[in-house]
């Protein structure tokens, strides 16, 4: 009867640690499937819908200039997967969007963001993320100008060029998004 | 709201999907849906007889849809070679030129499509400029190069490729097998507003009553002991 106690104490106090372990907000420090859409995966297809751009654009000095952006968005995108930063930045992102909805800020989902944040500066010391970005930032901003100063547009680009500013729009939101 | 609207659209629906069935009057805009069979013994009190004629008539919807689009098919099949050929000789054009130009113009509908999607698209989230993305690489990939324009600009190309193909129907009304070559081309339109017409009501046939059926307040508001029995197949 004596030997029974402990053991029903530390069955208990397991499934309490279980508990605890699926309800906590750190649970799970890998991706899981419910991340939905990353940053990397919107790269991915900004680079994909880009290079098919550069096959439809008629002019050399367009597609060498799609070419630059490409460039960027590659070294961007190789350095956001790495270590898992990826999903990190999502999660974040989507906890910030949660946050905004409610009308208050649950204490949990704060630390769990500062927890993250700081995991994403340990993993990128250097910072290189953050340079890429202003680099990817500042290529898509000559780029938007370039595309801004065509003043004879051949009538052939007409519709690629139209292509590249969307893209370029809707790509700059999402990097203003990261966090 | 939202919920009143649903079910007023789904009464709505299921009173166009019956009113057939029951042999009375044809909604507008679905006139060339075959009518069924006017049986003087099936007057509609019992509802088995509704269930079953609902079944025949969807059967019956279906593989004339799908005969149709053979049909179309088979028409497009010799009626536009001709007509690039026409049109080739009518405006110097490149070979392939008309039919790019048509394919261009007959995609202004998906076009459509496409823009009230993007409409839509919540661009300050990832998931939706991913969705735009996709989008766009789809239909630049099938040739589309709309994505980027203004619906106006659409509406436009339309209205030029329309242009050039009545002068290119007025010449061949004027060759010997044009003619008949007309005749194929008015078929063809027949058969496309047909099947325009009978969208709506294979789309709710086909998809949105299966949609429906799991709305949760569907088998409180649609008696289908009365009205629509569960088919021999198993639908339900």
């Amino acid at each position: 009867m004596r030997a029974a106690r402990p053991t029903a104490l530390s069955l208990l106090s397991a499934c309490a640690a279980l508990l605890f372990l699926m309800l906590s907000p750190s649970a799970g420090q890998t991706p899981d499937a419910e991340e939905g859409i990353s940053f990397g995966d919107v790269t991915k297809k900004f680079i994909r819908n880009m290079n098919l751009l550069k096959t439809m654009s008629h002019d050399a000095e367009l597609a060498r200039q799609i070419g630059l952006v490409v460039a960027k968005a590659e070294d961007l995108h190789s350095i956001s997967i790495l270590k898992n930063a990826d999903s990190r930045r999502s999660q974040i992102m989507r906890m910030r969007e949660k946050m905004l909805n409610r009308e208050g800020i649950k204490e949990s989902d704060q630390k769990r963001m500062d927890e993250l944040q700081k995991e994403l500066r340990e993993l990128d010391p250097e910072g290189r993320f953050a340079k890429a970005r202003s680099e990817m930032n500042r290529a898509l901003g000559e780029f938007q100008n370039s595309l801004g100063q065509v003043l004879a547009p051949d009538p052939r680009s007409e519709d690629v060029m139209r292509l590249l500013r969307l893209h370029v729009q809707y790509y700059n939101q999402c990097l203003s998004k990261l966090p | 709201m939202p919920l009143q609207t649903s079910l007023t659209t789904l009464a709505v629906l299921l009173l166009f999907g019956l009113v057939p069935l029951a042999g009375q009057d044809t909604p507008a805009g679905t006139e060339p849906a075959p009518a069924p069979a006017p049986d003087a013994g099936a007057q509609p009190e019992a509802p088995e007889v509704k269930a079953s004629n609902a079944r025949e008539l969807l059967e019956k919807l279906n593989a004339e849809a799908k005969r149709d689009a053979e049909r179309i098919k088979e028409i497009e099949s010799i009626l536009f070679p001709y007509e690039d050929k026409v049109a080739m000789e009518l405006f110097f054009m490149a070979s392939g030129e008309y039919a790019f130009l048509r394919r261009q113009s007959e995609s202004a509908r998906t076009a459509g499509r496409f823009f009230q999607a993007q409409q839509q698209i919540d661009r300050s989230s990832w998931d939706g400029v991913s969705i735009f993305f996709d989008t766009a690489y789809d239909a630049m990939r099938s040739g589309y190069l709309w994505v980027g324009r203004e619906q106006g600009l659409i509406n436009e190309d339309v209205q030029l490729f329309n242009d050039l193909r009545t002068k290119v129907q007025e010449e061949m009304a004027k060759r010997p097998d044009g003619q008949a070559m007309l005749k194929l081309a008015q078929e063809r339109d027949a058969l496309l507003g047909k099947s325009r017409a009978s969208a709506p009501l294979l789309k709710y046939f086909n998809e949105r009553r299966q949609w429906w059926k799991g709305y949760p307040d569907y088998e409180a508001t649609v008696k289908e002991s009365v009205g629509l029995p569960a088919p021999a197949g198993g639908e339900r």
